[in-house]
């Protein structure tokens, strides 16, 4: 199955330049992932290790932001589609 | 009642005056939570020695700010949530405490969203190869319109 067309993000750029977009784009989610994660999983500091219910929400929370990141990129490039 | 002060100092601050963030500046990158990121990007096939180079160059820089953000990131957060009152000047224990353990906490915590990250990766670059292999059509990647 080939390719979309046209993609919104063309890929017609130097392997340079989309490995620096690449690079940028996983740093943002990195960050943003760990502040959203926090947010949700830890509400106190008794003490400076994570406990286990900690653990358990933050193996899951990156999960479930992955697999969110991944439906909606899906999205972007299907809209970015021209109609069939 | 004393007189009012600017809140900036007259002189410019040196950045050598600022020894934290300058010992983090020194120390090698690899102790940084967001390395375990940075490590499971994995080498890119395909490009020159001066491209690689290049993105080495790239991938120190940005571990170099990243490093920064979070440390001025982490100030912020502990801050706004171990800090209410301005009775005193200094911190007081209790403050100090819930700050330390604020700090360490989300340490830890950044260091393994990367640990599953990496491994997320990882995992997503087996299934490119596998489905790459067998001819089927490779699963869209994370950034739209830049298929792995």
């Amino acid at each position: 199955r080939p390719p979309p067309s046209s993609p919104p993000l063309s890929t017609m750029q130097s392997p340079a330049d989309s490995m620096r977009h690449e690079l940028a784009f996983y740093s943002d989610l990195f960050g943003k992932m760990t502040n959203q994660c926090f947010k949700k999983c830890v509400s106190r500091y008794h003490e400076g290790d994570l406990n286990t219910g900690e653990t358990v929400c933050v193996d899951r929370c990156v999960s479930k932001y992955l697999d969110a990141t991944n439906k909606i990129g899906e999205i972007i490039q299907k809209s970015a589609e021209p109609p069939q | 009642r004393h007189s009012a002060r600017s809140p900036v100092p007259n002189c410019v601050v040196q950045p050598a005056l600022h020894p934290t963030r300058d010992r983090l500046l020194a120390k090698k990158p690899d102790f940084s939570p967001a390395m375990s990121m940075f490590g499971a990007m994995g080498g890119a096939g395909g490009m020159s020695q001066a491209d690689q180079q290049q993105m080495m160059a790239l991938m120190q820089e940005m571990q170099v700010q990243e490093t920064l953000r979070s440390y001025n990131g982490l100030v912020e957060r502990c801050f706004a949530d171990c800090v209410e009152s301005f009775v005193t000047k200094k911190l007081t224990n209790k403050e100090t405490d819930c700050i330390s353990k604020c700090a360490d906490k989300f340490s830890k915590f950044a260091m393994r969203v990367g640990q599953r990250f990496g491994e997320h990766q990882q995992k997503m670059q087996e299934e490119a190869m596998r489905a790459a292999g067998s001819g089927g059509a490779p699963p869209a990647g994370m950034m739209p319109g830049m298929p792995r």
